[in-house]
């Protein structure tokens, strides 16, 4: 009977109960990565391989929106829809309003710069100005901003989608200068 | 025989290797800000999702999502005693024996 009780005393519950969850987490990330797996492997007969890259993908596209709006995902679409507004065009613009958080007070921080298109005008043409990522992201920030996801050609062709891969800042900052006429695409 | 039945067999690889693609983005999404995040991050993930598949049974969807938890739990349990980086042996020792000894994977039903 001691020694049951000396080794109930041994375990550590509380390293347990922290372990039980965070793998209780990662179980669920692996649940998922490897349902997709299983779900090729199944119909396709293919094992595939690149599976890794496109969770590597994810994350990356994923931490970039994150660092570049210091919300996770409801800070997206309103900062693009700010960001369509800047670039000028009255259905963009209605987009904005309808994406305009009802207070202030609902979403703290540079939210309430991207609420209002003129304002947002005024920031953007200002280096870095409208972009102001948290500490935590921006080394990471900085690295990835560097690098175009587009080529500078496919930037041309298609404006909306580029503004959606790499962040609006680049494309606001050159229909500011001028050396690319705002373009409708909607 | 699927495409005999009328049922567009390209059509539905391409589409079930989109939501496969997708499942790992999100996960990738929603696991980035956890972790750091860089380039080389794919392979560890890759490894660990095919050794859950194997344990749950190839192609077997419910074996492999018990099979994910199953590992997971196993690691960080293993991780309380030896750092987290050397837990990853217990995964491994999972896979040798699942191979050994019950071939088809932990999670299906014995076959009669």
């Amino acid at each position: 009977m001691d020694t049951v009780i000396a080794i109930l005393y041994s375990i550590p519950w509380d390293q347990i109960l922290i372990q039980t969850i965070n793998g209780i987490v990662t179980g669920m990330i692996l649940a998922l990565i490897a349902s997709g797996l299983t779900l090729i492997f199944g119909i396709m007969d293919v094992v595939n391989f690149a599976h890794g890259e496109l969770f590597m993908l994810g994350a990356y596209i994923g931490v970039r929106r994150a660092g570049d709006d210091r919300q996770f995902l409801a800070g997206a679409y309103h900062r693009d829809a700010g960001c369509r507004a800047a670039r000028g065009g009255d259905a963009d613009r209605d987009a904005a309003a309808a994406a305009r958080p009802r207070s202030a007070d609902d979403h703290p921080g540079h939210l309430r710069h991207v609420a209002d298109p003129a304002e947002l005008r005024a920031v953007a043409v200002r280096p870095g100005g409208a972009q102001d990522p948290g500490a935590v992201h921006r080394p990471l920030h900085a690295v990835l901003s560097a690098v175009p996801l587009v080529p500078p050609g496919d930037r041309r062709r298609s404006p909306r989608r580029s503004s959606a891969a790499s962040g609006c800042s680049s494309n606001t900052a050159t229909t500011a200068s001028g050396s690319a006429p705002p373009r409708r695409t909607a | 025989m699927a495409q005999a039945m009328g049922i567009p067999v390209p059509w539905v690889h391409t589409a079930v290797f989109a939501i496969g693609a997708g499942m790992a983005a999100a996960s990738g999404v929603l696991f980035g800000p956890l972790v750091g995040v860089n380039h080389a991050m794919g392979l560890d993930w890759v490894l660990k999702a095919f050794i859950v598949v194997v344990v749950g049974g190839m192609g077997n969807l419910g074996g492999s999502i018990a099979a994910a938890i199953f590992i997971s739990l196993l690691e960080a349990y293993a991780s309380i005693w030896v750092s987290p980086a050397q837990a990853v042996i217990v995964s491994f020792v999972v896979l040798i024996l699942t191979l050994l000894f019950r071939p088809t994977g932990l999670f299906v039903p014995t076959p009669k």
